[in-house]
């Protein structure tokens, strides 16, 4: 526990901070393991992500609580578009979720994995093909705009099925008269304002069209903003029930944070160093003297952080824990889950990052040393940024060096990783870090939790390197087992 | 005393010296400067009053609008002024995590701008800084909106320095330690400037929430940089405070000390005695510290609340809800839904309360059920039976779960209370299945 006071004057000085990755002790355990860790690389190539399949386990538990400790029906989705892993699907599959599916390609992917169609909900943007397969596999599809609605009804009257079809109608435009937004532009879902004209359609295409309910997606990590959302969300849900549609629940989307640094105190101290050194008062703590985000105006920090948090207050279940138990204003003094609850509604959820924590990491082997041209150390991987999505997801955590011999130097000036395509700068990650030692040419390095939205999110053969391949890893009576992603089966049989 | 205007009464705050039975410290006096008595409530007076007073006439004559970067207490002390005024204010902020400082804000008839946070999606395109959003609201309409700008204003400082320290000086003569939360960093430099010119040693130690905890107005370590106000080298170090710390502090201020400040001083004042208790051991000579009561306790009330709901707890009665253990043993008072009808004639003298939000049950409801929320319900029948002996209560709830809990509390006060069985939802699945039938 944290004394209730501490000097932290030591975090406020020349020093710059180490940032260590949160790391699960299955990761760490797996680490240890030096000989194993580079027959795979070895075996399969630099780069290679190496999943975990159990680790999904407990973050499905971490949500699943709190449906318990609310008395809410409804669903969890596992959601692909984080990793394209098949292990991870494979495994998901085992438990009483859902799957969430954003494109053609997707859907293909979790049926292929075992979930079957009734647990599935197509969401993205979609094409033809796309919303045939799923009319014809009586996927739920959850409406993006109006457009969409349309056609659902004409492919559903040209494929003429018996059936009704079932999506859900996702929202945009939330508002609320005890709070201002500032308008921020999207692309998701229909706005709030066009609901009424929906309602009529829904309710005279009734035959054709089963109307499960409203959801919404904002990745927005302001809670505020997402309760706003949660009650618009509701009070059209009820609006629809006296129009005399059968909404079943509403879908509330994903968004909810994970912790990437092992400590929120670290965290806080590295944020506080990059800062300084943004307006001049230590040295630069990102690769060409760039802010990630941060711009200094006459001495002063302003702009914001092209970062996510790496240790938010809430993560996962405790997250969507707090928005149910907060009070619903508009509904008197019930809380969300309480409303939805007693509403007999059901709560549906997206956590895709939130269900991929400490589930993979990606490997890669130490290519070669050399110093900028501004004299920086630079530590070349065998890999490249569409290896770990780093123009975008910007984990400032430093890996994990998993040593090749005991030979270690001292690593003073902190460095900088870089990839290996052939262009002015391939940077792996644009902030300096900090381990004990420098790592050698030939050593394993370790990136934390990529599974979410990191590892493959942006893979390509750029350049006509590879991309990385896939192993899923089993952890039986104290042993490491593995085997091509592909391979893995999620029962031993 | 008769003044001309509320503004008259800004500044010239007493300084409190807290008792060495409080405090225990021996060669240390500690004091507090008591800015909460500014006339809107807090230290923030001065800070708006300093920015504002010498443009006040020319925002008026030139029908300006005020618009200001707070979340709190700056944005409160404006709207004053501004409404006294006949100004038109607009608070852009973050969002408000006090709920009274809102309140505040609405009742004094405000405009409120609140900005959602940091997107996790990444946009570079996205500025979403209030102080951004008001720049650029200020450029595209020259002359029509004052941006006083606490965050970078130089006379922030300078009026602090020019009153807030004059006055500590004025009152102690030579401070040696000086504490105070960090907000837009103003009113700590500007004493801190005063008071180092009377004792060049004076050593300021600034006050920030630990990581992931928040103090209203306070803002953490690594926002400092985001200050242009902001001095490193005039703070000797940093403290961080958990808000466990702060409120603790804040407590014995209030209850042992009668100084009514909020959670803000309790930070400083807990980081003040545990920097200053080693200190105070291996001292010879008395020393002088002080920290600033930045604000009032009532704005503190939602934020207690929810960290120390304890506080606000009614007492407990002898048969209250809060003692009784669910331990009657489940099926001896429930009730199916197909059982429903009988039971109806069985007890002809019988109420059947549904304890659901009121909109859920508006939505879907049994014949002749009375709605009572469960909040209301709760305190109907905390530590007493209300219903007549004979009478027959059933009881009814989403899925069968929170009422089984309460009927069984009921019977333990002697009422024939019944539950039934699966709520709500397994007696719309069986009216369902009646009709289908």
């Amino acid at each position: 526990m944290l004394s209730l006071t501490q000097n932290v004057a030591a975090g406020t000085n020349q020093k710059p901070i180490r940032l260590r990755p949160r790391t699960s002790d299955q990761i760490s355990r797996f680490l240890e393991k030096t000989d194993l860790v580079y027959d795979l690389l070895n075996g399969f190539g630099s780069p290679l992500n190496v999943i975990f399949p159990d680790a999904i386990e407990e973050n499905i538990k971490s949500f699943e609580n709190v449906y318990k400790k609310h008395l809410l029906r409804g669903r969890i989705y596992f959601t692909s578009k984080p990793c394209k892993s098949k292990a991870l699907a494979r495994k998901a599959s085992l438990f009483n979720i859902g799957a969430d599916v954003s494109s053609s390609g997707s859907l293909e992917h979790v049926l292929a994995a075992g979930f079957s169609p009734d647990r599935i909900e197509a969401t993205g943007p979609k094409n033809v093909d796309y919303i045939l397969k799923c009319l014809q596999l009586d996927v739920l599809l959850n409406a993006d705009s109006v457009a969409e609605l349309h056609l659902i009804k004409d492919l559903h009257g040209k494929l003429g099925l018996s059936r009704k079809a079932r999506v859900m109608v996702r929202l945009t435009g939330f508002s609320s008269p005890r709070m201002h937004f500032t308008p921020q532009d999207g692309t998701f879902g229909t706005h709030i304002k066009d609901i009424p004209q929906v309602f009529d359609w829904l309710f005279s295409n009734k035959e054709n069209i089963d109307f499960k309910g409203f959801s919404f997606h904002l990745n927005d990590i302001n809670d505020q903003q997402k309760l706003v959302a949660m009650e618009n969300s509701l009070e059209l849900t009820f609006a629809a029930i006296k129009k005399g549609l059968a909404p079943k629940g509403i879908d509330i989307g994903g968004g909810f944070s994970i912790q990437y640094a092992e400590s929120a105190e670290d965290y806080a101290a590295y944020i506080e160093y990059l800062k300084k050194s943004v307006v001049g008062k230590v040295d630069s703590q990102v690769w060409n003297n760039g802010g990630l985000g941060y711009k200094d105006h006459n001495g002063v920090v302003v702009g914001g952080p092209l970062f996510m948090d790496h240790a938010p207050a809430r993560t996962k279940g405790d997250e969507l824990d707090y928005l149910l138990g907060q009070k619903a204003i508009a509904f008197g003094k019930s809380t969300f889950a309480s409303i939805i609850r007693d509403s007999l509604l059901e709560l549906y959820v997206e956590p895709g990052r939130a269900l991929m924590d400490q589930c993979g990491i990606t490997l890669s082997r130490v290519a070669f040393l050399k110093k900028s041209t501004w004299g920086e150390t630079l530590v070349g991987l065998e890999m490249n940024r569409s290896n770990i999505h780093s123009l975008q997801i910007k984990n400032l955590c430093e890996p994990v060096i998993v040593p090749r011999s005991d030979r270690r130097e001292i690593n003073r000036n902190g460095f900088y990783l870089i990839g290996n395509l052939c262009l002015a700068y391939d940077m792996i990650q644009y902030n300096k870090i900090y381990p004990d030692s420098l790592p050698q040419r030939g050593d394993a390095i370790a990136f934390i939790n990529t599974a979410s939205y990191m590892m493959d999110f942006t893979e390509s053969e750029m350049l006509m390197h590879p991309v990385a391949e896939k192993v899923a890893i089993r952890e039986r009576d104290g042993k490491f087992q593995w085997g091509h992603d592909k391979n893995y089966l999620p029962i031993s049989a | 005393m008769i003044v001309e205007s509320m503004t008259d009464l800004i500044g010239n705050t007493p300084i409190l010296k807290l008792s060495k039975d409080v405090t225990g410290l021996k060669n240390i006096d500690l004091y507090v400067k008591l800015e909460m008595l500014n006339p809107f409530g807090s230290i923030k007076d001065r800070t708006a009053w300093g920015m504002l007073k010498d443009d006040l006439e020319m925002i008026k004559s030139k029908g300006m609008s005020i618009f200001e970067n707070s979340s709190g207490n700056t944005a409160k002390s404006l709207q004053v002024i501004a409404s006294m005024n006949g100004i038109r204010f607009r608070q852009v902020s973050a969002f408000s995590r006090v709920e009274e400082q809102k309140n505040v804000m609405q009742i004094l008839g405000a405009e409120i701008e609140e900005i959602s946070g940091a997107n996790d999606c990444f946009d570079p395109s996205d500025n979403n800084d209030p102080q951004y959003i008001i720049e650029r609201t200020a450029r595209s309409k020259p002359g029509e909106i004052y941006f006083p700008s606490q965050f970078t204003n130089p006379k922030n400082p300078a009026y602090h320095k020019e009153t807030t320290g004059e006055e500590i000086v004025r009152d102690l003569g030579k401070v040696d330690y000086f504490f105070n939360g960090l907000g837009t960093t103003g009113s700590s430099l500007g004493i801190t400037l005063r008071l180092k010119e009377e004792n060049p040693e004076c050593e300021t130690i600034a006050v920030v929430p630990a990581p992931n905890h928040f103090f209203p107005g306070v803002r953490s370590l690594s926002q400092m940089w985001e200050s242009g106000l902001f001095k490193r080298d005039q703070y000797k170090t940093f403290l961080t405070v958990t808000e466990e710390g702060a409120m603790d502090g804040m407590l014995e201020l209030n209850r042992r000390c009668g100084v009514l400040c909020g959670v803000t001083a309790g930070a400083s004042y807990i980081g003040a005695l545990s920097y200053l208790k080693e200190i105070d051991e291996n001292l010879t000579e008395m020393k002088t510290a002080v920290f600033i009561a930045c604000d009032r306790m009532e704005w503190n009330i939602s934020y207690l609340k929810e960290r120390r709901p304890e506080i606000f707890a009614e007492p407990e009665k002898e048969h209250s809800l809060s003692r009784y253990k669910d331990d009657l043993v489940t099926g001896e008072f429930e009730l199916e839904a197909q059982d429903l009808e009988n039971w109806k004639k069985q007890n002809p003298s019988s109420v059947i309360i549904d304890i659901r939000a009121a909109q859920s049950f508006e939505l879907i409801n049994i014949p002749h059920s009375v709605n009572m929320p469960l909040e209301l319900f709760q305190k109907w029948i905390d530590g007493q039976n209300p219903f007549q002996g004979s009478l027959s209560v059933l009881l009814i709830c989403a899925v069968g779960e929170k009422s089984r809990y309460y009927a069984g509390y009921l019977r333990s006060l002697g009422c024939r209370a019944y539950n039934l069985t699966g709520g709500i939802m397994t007696w719309k699945d069986h009216c369902e299945a009646a009709n289908q039938a």
